[in-house]
């Protein structure tokens, strides 16, 4: 089985290019887009919470976790033989006034095998470069009982302190920076 | 809130330490501290002292339990047992009332609960009583007067206004002794705690600010519920305001004792009062998140 026929079973969408030119680039097939990913869902459920100041007037977190873009990914294949391929996409990031997700670049293999008839073994591996996700903070001013002070601007009104807050920034890399899977493929 | 006109006898020291944090948040709490309960500050670096009286005066109530759970107990270990679990991680140091002077620590923020009174005939002066109070009334007004302690007063549960004499016609000279301190709180109560689309009302019992725009300044109030203590009276309302402070030192751990209080006072809420006015409920009711919360953010 070769790799054009595994991306048709695992319902790959394949959409050759028919370009002759370079064999990269008839080799090459796309396999996957989307709009969100993990990182970005987890930013965009603080868009919803706020708290009040000392004197009352309510903070909405969502002009600081808002983003125009959300972060889009869009993965290939690109055969090298029959059995085996390289993975690899790019996703553009997001970013937004209190946060930010890196753009990535993910490279990987494929390999796949016909150990016996209609047993398919298949190894795939792959590692994300960047896509981390990092926040910036914020400066609050608590008066005169604690100042002006850089603060988690998610925890400026909770019971931790100022410099405590920062320890619970997020920075955060991909769940999908580093995957490697072994499957086995029995055919009835 | 209790009288101490006779001296209370002998001295007792106890040191509570601190109380787990993993524990259930109980009905009369506001919801604020059960936040706090949560993410596990709770006072944490600060000495709660609770001069009061564990020898004489007991009621029937409880602090964790349901009305099904009252029991009886002196008045020292209630007010004591509610600050300890508004604020856990502090460490709380009881002792007997009118006995020694408190001895503070230097290195941590102190919080005094007051939860009684030097009750004596409104025709004698301040300073003729002040030269009665014993040296841990002594300690209190200084450190309230010097600003080293925050020290949280019971507005008292006379239905007059603070420093005005009451149905026996005696005056507080306690309150009168730290009227103006600069870390000095009065705390009345209110019959539960406030919100904006349910707001509270004064308890029947407890005293007002009164018209006097400095003691309108520096009073208070919190919720009692005496329907789940079985406790009613001030002296439950303070110990409220002393777990307030000691969250906000373990927040803010190099404010000084006088920050703290103007930032219960500052931050006070008067939209969940009925009827609100400074001659009856001075700043307000006094809000922990608010407290917490920073004046401006960027």
């Amino acid at each position: 089985m070769n790799l054009t026929k595994i991306a048709a079973v695992v319902g790959l969408m394949v959409a050759s290019s028919h370009a002759a030119a370079f064999d990269f680039i008839r080799d090459t097939y796309f396999v996957n887009a989307k709009q969100g990913s993990e990182l970005s869902a987890k930013v965009s459920a603080f868009r919803n919470e706020s708290f009040e100041t000392a004197g009352g007037r309510n903070i909405s977190f969502d002009k600081w976790y808002y983003t125009k873009w959300t972060d889009a990914h869009v993965d290939f294949i690109t055969q090298l033989d029959n059995n085996l391929g390289i993975t690899w996409g790019v996703s553009t990031g997001e970013r937004g006034a209190k946060y930010r997700i890196d753009p990535s670049f993910k490279l990987g293999i494929m390999y796949t095998t016909e150990v016996q008839r209609n047993v398919n073994v298949s190894f795939k591996a792959h590692y994300r470069f960047g896509g981390r996700l990092t926040e910036r903070p914020c400066v609050a001013d608590y008066g005169d009982v604690g100042g002006v002070q850089q603060v988690n601007c998610r925890l400026a009104a909770s019971y931790l302190s100022p410099q405590e807050t920062l320890k619970y920034m997020l920075n955060e890399k991909p769940s999908d920076a580093i995957m490697i899977s072994i499957q086995l493929r029995i055919t009835f | 809130m209790i009288s101490l006109l006779k001296t209370v006898a002998g001295i007792a020291f106890a040191t509570v330490s601190a109380v787990a944090v993993a524990q259930p948040s109980y009905k009369w709490m506001h919801s604020d501290v059960a936040a706090a309960w949560k993410q596990g500050y709770t006072g944490q670096g600060v000495n709660l002292y609770v001069p009061d009286l564990y020898k004489s005066l007991r009621a029937n109530g409880s602090m964790t339990g349901t009305s099904g759970s009252w029991y009886n107990d002196y008045h020292g270990n209630f007010t004591s047992l509610q600050a300890s679990l508004t604020a856990p991680g502090a460490r709380i140091i009881r002792q007997e009332a009118g006995t020694a002077a408190l001895t503070f620590d230097r290195t941590r923020l102190n919080v005094v609960n007051v939860s009684y009174g030097f009750f004596a005939s409104k025709t004698s002066t301040l300073a003729a009583q002040q030269a009665k109070f014993k040296a841990t009334e002594q300690s209190i007004v200084a450190a309230a007067t010097a600003g080293t302690a925050v020290v949280v007063l019971a507005a008292g549960n006379d239905a007059k206004a603070i420093n005005v004499a009451n149905h026996k016609n005696q005056i507080n000279y306690l309150t009168q002794a730290v009227t103006g301190a600069q870390s000095a709180i009065f705390v009345g109560a209110l019959n539960n705690h406030g919100s904006t689309t349910a707001k509270a009302t004064i308890a029947s019992y407890s005293n007002t600010a009164g018209n006097d725009p400095v003691v309108q300044r520096q009073t208070l109030f919190v919720g009692v519920d005496t329907k789940v203590m079985g406790l009613g009276g001030t002296s439950y309302a303070a110990p409220q305001v002393s777990g307030y402070a000691a969250i906000i030192g373990s927040k803010f751990r190099n404010a000084t004792p006088t920050q703290v209080v103007n930032q219960l006072l500052t931050t006070a809420r008067t939209d969940t009062i009925a009827n609100y006015s400074a001659a009856v409920h001075g700043r307000g009711e006094a809000s922990l998140s608010r407290a917490l919360a920073p004046t401006s953010i960027r």
